[in-house]
């Protein structure tokens, strides 16, 4: 059941496509697995069946990045969701161990082993809870980029669009061309951080000029865009009827009807996978949060074990094949498949581009850097973790009780501990504590153990056992 | 009792500063045997510390499935479990209010195979030996108990008094009676080492020595490195179990679920969600993945409904197990004044109950049931 390889990439989005690439074009077996069943990630995310899709910029480079790895002689185990990581060589010197890497599959549960491993996960949408953000008709902004972008589905007929960062606007302008009405924009940032922001965008003419083509289609249609306001709440009896927004400075609501809310504040590096596996952590803000170590190759503090693209720090989908490349040469140069001053060569044209490349995405990770002024939407009775019905008073009483960190919270409410894996209410819940214990380092964050995502037991089992003889487990 | 009895400290790291008042006793180790020792010696009268290097009941214990009623082995330690089962029952009457949501129902014990079923009857006639009504009945009668049972059972043991508590809570349970008892609870404050002294003992940790005149070692899988400090060497090795969690299911079981072969212990929570407490090799051979997923299929052979569910979470458990697989709980040989607690497999069930013993023998009573000493086991002095 177990396969080994010199390499395996986890998750197959442009950071991801860009190492297995690499590393399969320089001669090493390398294995590239994604939960989904085609190659792009959610930046470059290919059409499902049956759908078409018109090209755009994001298709173009995807599809350049996808026919790379077609001929790089990458194996691809598409489908394949994985749910535990273990091994890997000890930090000392000592027995080296290959990375095991447990998936479920479209044939039923599989086993990878690979002496070094590159993790690219990517991201995932920082949710901060408000009056309201459960209700139905209240979608993430990521979401609602991906059912515009690879199903082209609208989130609804009338729609405001709310948040910060570069999907804001992208989201805005995809729901006016699929044909729906835009209520409003509602953008955390204010002009004075756009103005700010301006000169790192300016690297990128391209993405510059689509954002200012954006922005001209909303002004043409007289969309109300409301820069440095929130959404104070989602009203609505069974599903969304409207949303109530105020300045960030305070001053008079204003109410826009509407039956679907597209809200985002920022993405957050996905990191279960290097945490899984021991890597050391540090908690960088202008990353995205909590973020793997990471020299400038993508080595994290595991020996053999690399993060690249936003997994490692946000910088967006154009510096994530660059930052994919750098990994796979540092892997194969540690695996002694390229020598010292090849390697050094090699990474030279990865490197630059990659310097090029992340100075947008920093400008715009600073811009969805977590506001901690919006965890005073938060109100008491709000619910924060949705999987265990956790509200805000229950986190406060909790800490009270003597919760102060992350784990001890999840014990004493239950947050974090439903199907969600603490992915939607980790962020909210460690600020409220991080607020009473003094900062997110000292609120930590919630352990993560095998499985990596919630599966289904009777995937897990695979094939059905005898009926009639009960399984043993093996003695110790 | 006397109270604080301030005695000067040989190692303190600032001579300027003020020492901290000295303790009647100090506890390392805040998991649920370091927890009922210290309330258990503060209702006594004392004046004590509880200090751990990570929050209250942070490690094994509040990790815990939280089965109760369900060791089977050896016989001697029943009066025990039960004595801590009723105890986990009623905890809000002797912990300020303080519980875990234990509730008791029927415990199973199952055999699919005719080598299970002569395990079976032989640990049901010891536990009824030792007292516990337990019962032998046919797989048919025990899916009248357990409705979501396999029919593939061939014998089942029923004992009426079995149960489960969310250990989770236990940290939170136990911290507001400990304070409000006058503990004073060190949470983030690791030992590093102690001194033992004419007066009593010095632990270093980061942040200022603490001084006492009694100390006891509850550090759980800790407990042969604690005992270290005291010269002591604490005949004792580190087992691992794996608890696996899944998603919420519309209610179906009333039991806990044990296998004959110990291998395993199942019950579901009221929020709906299974629990499944499996013996682990962790340090064995095989890959955790392949361990992971037999555990789950014995699992969901015994309870077929599991296989709809969802894996959710699971997590290791680690604990220490003394050589005979008996408590240790008792003074620490050679040491006046040192107490060790703990070295029991599956210790959270009676784990109130041990510390309540050693806190009556160390405070001059006589305890409810007899302690286990560890000078039974091969020790030996470090040089």
């Amino acid at each position: 059941m177990s396969v080994a390889c010199d390499i395996a990439v986890l998750g197959a989005g442009p950071a991801g496509m860009a190492a297995a690439t690499e590393a399969a074009r320089r001669g090493a077996r390398v294995v590239l697995l994604d939960e989904y069943p085609a190659p792009g990630g959610q930046a470059h995310r290919a059409a499902p069946p049956g759908f078409r899709m018109p090209a755009d910029s994001d298709r173009r480079a995807g599809d350049r990045l996808r026919h790379a790895l077609a001929l790089s002689g990458a194996e691809l185990r598409l489908g394949h969701r994985v749910w535990d990581l273990a091994g890997g060589p000890p930090a000392q010197a000592g027995i080296s161990r290959p990375f095991r890497i447990a998936s479920l599959g479209p044939q039923g549960p599989a086993a990878l082993e690979a002496r070094a491993l590159i993790l690219c996960p990517g991201a995932q949408e920082r949710i901060i809870p408000f009056p309201g953000w459960t209700l139905p008709g209240v979608i993430g902004l990521a979401a609602a980029s991906i059912l515009l972008k690879a199903q082209g589905v609208l989130p609804g007929r009338r729609a405001v669009v709310a948040g910060v960062g570069p999907l804001l606007l992208a989201v805005a302008a995809r729901v006016m061309k699929a044909g729906a009405e835009l209520a409003a924009v509602v953008d955390l940032a204010g002009p004075a951080e756009w103005q700010a922001a301006l000169p790192a965008l300016a690297s990128r003419p391209d993405l510059l000029m689509r954002g200012l083509a954006w922005r001209a289609r909303l002004a043409s249609r007289s969309v109300a865009v409301l820069r440095a306001h929130r959404v104070l709440a989602a009203e609505g009896g069974r599903v969304l009827e409207r949303v109530r927004v105020a300045p960030l400075s305070g001053g008079a609501p204003e109410e826009f009807d509407c039956d679907a809310l597209c809200i985002g504040h920022g993405l957050v590096p996905a990191t279960e996978a290097a945490r899984c596996l021991g890597a050391a952590h540090c908690y960088a803000p202008r990353d995205g949060g909590w973020v793997p170590v990471l020299d400038k190759d993508g080595r994290s503090s595991v020996p053999l074990l690399y993060v690249a693209g936003d997994a490692g720090s946000l910088r967006g989908a154009a510096a994530a094949p660059a930052s994919g490349r750098l990994a796979a040469l540092a892997a194969l140069a540690d695996l002694g498949r390229l020598p010292p001053r090849r390697h050094a060569r090699a990474r030279l044209g990865p490197a630059l581009a990659h310097a090029h490349a992340v100075r947008p995405g920093a400008a715009m990770a600073a811009m969805m850097a977590l506001r901690p002024a919006l965890l005073d939407g938060i109100a008491p009775e709000t619910v924060v973790c949705r999987c265990e019905g956790v509200t805000r008073r229950d986190i406060e009483q909790a800490i009270g009780a003597g919760a102060r960190e992350m784990n001890q919270l999840g014990r004493f409410t239950r947050c974090g501990t439903g199907p969600c894996q603490g992915r939607l209410c980790g962020e909210a819940a460690a600020e409220l504590l991080a607020g009473r214990v003094g900062g997110r380092e000292r609120a930590g964050f919630l352990t993560t153990h095998p499985p990596l995502r919630p599966v289904p037991i009777e995937m897990l089992l695979g094939e059905p056992a005898p009926a009639d003889t009960a399984p043993v487990l093996a003695p110790a | 009792m006397s109270a604080s009895l301030g005695i000067p400290a040989p190692s303190a790291p600032t001579p300027r500063r003020a020492p901290e008042p000295g303790f009647d006793a100090a506890v390392v180790g805040a998991g649920v045997m370091g927890c009922s020792v210290a309330l258990h010696l503060a209702y006594g009268g004392m004046r004590v510390a509880l200090l751990d290097r990570g929050p209250l009941c942070g490690g094994a214990t509040g990790a815990d499935a939280g089965l109760l009623g369900v060791q089977a082995s050896p016989p001697v330690l029943l009066p025990y479990a039960r004595r801590g089962q009723e105890m986990w029952l009623h905890m809000a009457a002797w912990a300020g209010g303080g519980h875990v949501q234990a509730v008791a129902c029927p415990g199973l014990s199952l055999a699919f195979t005719e080598r299970d079923a002569v395990l079976l009857q032989e640990s049901a006639q010891l536990q009824r030996q030792a007292g516990a009504p337990v019962m032998l009945i046919s797989g048919g009668r025990a899916m009248e108990i357990e409705p979501g049972l396999t029919d593939k059972v061939l014998l089942a043991a029923h004992c009426p008094a079995a149960g489960f508590a969310s250990a989770h809570l236990t940290g939170r349970a136990f911290r507001s009676a400990l304070l409000t008892a006058g503990v004073e609870v060190f949470e983030d404050r690791p030992v590093s080492a102690v001194d033992q002294h004419r007066a009593g003992f010095t632990l270093a940790t980061p942040t200022g020595a603490v001084h006492a005149r009694r100390l006891v070692l509850a550090g759980g899988a800790r407990l042969g490195e604690m005992a270290g400090w005291l010269g002591f060497h604490l005949p004792i090795r580190v087992r691992s179990r794996r608890i696996l969690v899944t998603d919420r299911m519309r209610p179906m079981m009333r039991t806990v679920l044990s296998m004959a072969t110990e291998q395993l212990h199942l019950a579901q929570h009221g929020n709906g969600t299974a629990m499944i407490d499996s013996f682990w090799p962790e340090m064995g051979e095989r890959p955790r993945d392949e361990t992971l997923r037999e555990a789950v299929r014995l699992a969901a052979f015994a309870i077929p409904m599991l296989r709809a569910a969802r894996l959710l979470r699971t997590w290791p458990v680690l604990e220490a197990e003394t050589v005979d697989a008996l408590p240790a709980l008792g003074p620490v040989p050679g040491v006046p004044g040192a107490w060790i607690i703990g070295g029991v497999p599956a210790g959270y069930a009676s784990g109130p109950c041990f510390g309540m013993l050693l806190a009556q023998a160390m405070l001059g009573l006589e305890p409810e049931l007899p302690l286990f000493p560890v000078d039974r086991l091969p020790a030996r002095e470090i040089a």
